[in-house]
């Protein structure tokens, strides 16, 4: 057993995870080992836990943009267009790089969300939270990810478009 | 490593407290936690996975070293803090070993 900050102390488990990603939104694995303190329900990942958390959210993000309509992408060339930059510096860019463009992948070609592409621009950072919890006056939807999604809803209250 | 190599001082050390190569020799092996706000600090600030956390911290440098001090609140336990310059980002880390582990507590930007 870890102590844990709070006082309480970090208990061993195993079996099932909730996490709530700050993009996806909420991912849940099985049969996985991690710790957590009793009393605040803080969390410590085992190296193995975490690269399956990380492995789980690139399989859910692919899942989610590959479920977007082709018109909602930028061509490399338009993205880099669009940025102000040219195709090699943008293919070279550290963070795009890192996925802080979200985009996907399509006979061997690159793709990026348009709507990423304008936040990155103007923050420096493309990514989006794809869900948030479900609050008065939103519409639920049930759909483009696992059954663990239901219940939350797209980040865009304005949408008016059912996405199940 | 444990905590137990002599009587810890309660200020602030100089020095790291953990040795960076019995550190990375912990990570070496995999005997490495990570929590999950330092994780999700790193993803966040930097994009970077668990994977390129552990590559990070295996290019600390003693240089690199900010201080160590007991934690305010688990009893017994030195942390040691870094800032770093690593892969073109500005880093601040902390991290303890318990248990011949090592516990990454903090992993954000600088």
């Amino acid at each position: 057993m870890y102590p844990c900050e709070c006082g309480g102390e970090y208990r061993k488990k195993w079996g099932s995870l909730e996490i709530q990603d700050p993009f996806i939104g909420p991912m849940k694995l099985e049969d996985v080992d991690y710790e957590e303190c009793e009393r605040c329900r803080d969390r410590i990942f085992p190296l193995e836990t975490a690269r399956a958390i990380d492995k789980q959210r690139e399989v859910l993000l692919r899942e989610i943009l590959n479920k977007q309509p082709i018109q909602d992408f930028f061509t490399a060339a338009e993205a880099a267009a669009e940025l102000g930059i040219t195709k090699q510096a943008l293919h070279k860019n550290r963070k795009v790089r890192r996925g802080f463009i979200y985009h996907t992948t399509l006979g061997g070609m690159i793709f990026y969300l348009k709507k990423s592409v304008v936040l990155f621009k103007d923050k420096g950072d493309g990514r989006f939270p794809f869900h948030q919890p479900v609050g008065e006056n939103q519409q639920q939807v049930s759909i483009l990810l696992a059954p663990s999604y239901v219940g939350y809803t797209v980040h865009e209250p304005s949408n008016t478009h059912n996405l199940s | 490593m444990t905590q137990k190599r002599g009587k810890q001082k309660t200020s602030t050390r100089s020095k790291p407290f953990y040795s960076l190569a019995e550190v990375k020799q912990l990570l070496k092996e995999g005997n490495v936690a990570i929590r999950e706000n330092a994780r999700n600090t790193a993803f966040v600030d930097f994009g970077w996975t668990a994977n390129d956390i552990i590559a990070a911290i295996q290019k600390l440098k003693v240089s690199h070293f900010y201080k160590s001090e007991p934690s305010d609140l688990i009893e017994n336990c030195m942390i040691d803090y870094y800032k770093a310059e690593l892969n073109e980002e500005s880093v601040y880390m902390h991290f303890y070993v318990r248990e011949n582990r090592l516990v990454i507590n903090s992993f954000k930007r600088l």
